[in-house]
């Protein structure tokens, strides 16, 4: 039997690097991974607190979670390919023109 | 003593597949990273007894969210970033963020409490029963959300007529 606070320091720290990780890199398909990153992690925080609490509705959410990250990644990745097709480029350095 | 060994191999993949995600220059080694991390998040699901959603995880996650990824990091085509990309604040918020890690973790590492053993295990049919009749009005809204977000996705996604 581990110790659950093991599972919420891994899911910390994966979260972290995702943050990191948005900041690190220009690319917006990349940023786009890391906030898939992020929503792992934190179904893993959750699944922990289900088992620790003996609650079902840890798990419950996480089966919600999964599905609006279906439907997010379907939307964002369709308006990425938008703008590499207005735009002939992802990186976020050259997307400036709302700055003006 | 088993577990203990699992927990080892699936949290080091997931820290290494991880960093790979965000250190590699490339999109689609980043993508196959990032399949690797949420394959060991799904065996972490299965440690912690939650056996529908390893198997939803390994699905939907591995499955198909990331061929939608791999399919348009293809279209896009990229290419590697160059050397010189990193950005100049990348340091700082390195030091903050672990700073800010580093205190979370002090601070909740004594504050768990281990796990109660009770008769009352999680299981699939329980899950079930609950999906459809405490949470039916969710369950169904998702479902639209689903319908419509496929929808949009179309329509941003079309070809424009010139």
């Amino acid at each position: 039997m581990i110790h659950p606070v093991y599972f919420i320091i891994l899911s910390l720290i994966l979260f972290f690097i995702g943050v990191f990780g948005i900041f690190l890199r220009r690319n917006l398909l990349v940023i786009f991974m890391c906030i898939e990153l992020m929503l792992n992690s934190v179904n893993l925080a959750f699944i922990t607190f289900a088992r620790m609490l003996h609650d079902l509705e840890g798990q419950l959410v996480v089966f919600f979670v999964i599905v609006v990250a279906a439907a997010e990644a379907a939307v964002g990745l369709a308006i990425i390919l938008l703008v590499y097709r207005n735009r002939k480029t992802v990186e976020i350095d050259r997307l400036t023109t709302l700055k003006g | 003593m088993i577990e203990v060994g699992f927990f080892a191999i699936f949290s080091t993949f997931c820290i290494i597949s991880a960093l790979s995600l965000i250190l590699q220059r490339n999109p689609v080694y980043s993508a196959l990273s990032l399949i690797v991390a949420i394959a060991s998040i799904g065996g972490l699901f299965l440690l912690l007894h939650a056996t529908f959603l390893a198997v939803l995880q390994i699905i939907t996650y591995a499955g198909a969210i990331m061929a939608l990824f791999l399919f348009v990091v293809m279209m896009v085509d990229v290419g590697d970033e160059p050397p010189s990309a990193i950005p100049f604040h990348a340091g700082p918020v390195l030091v903050i963020l672990l700073l800010i890690a580093g205190g979370v973790i002090w601070a909740i590492s004594s504050a768990v409490p281990g796990i109660r053993e009770s008769a009352a295990s999680i299981d699939f049919r329980e899950l079930s029963r609950q999906l459809f009749t405490t949470y039916v009005f969710p369950f169904e809204a998702i479902t639209v959300l689903i319908i419509s977000s496929v929808i949009g996705a179309l329509y941003v996604a079309r070809k424009e007529e010139s």
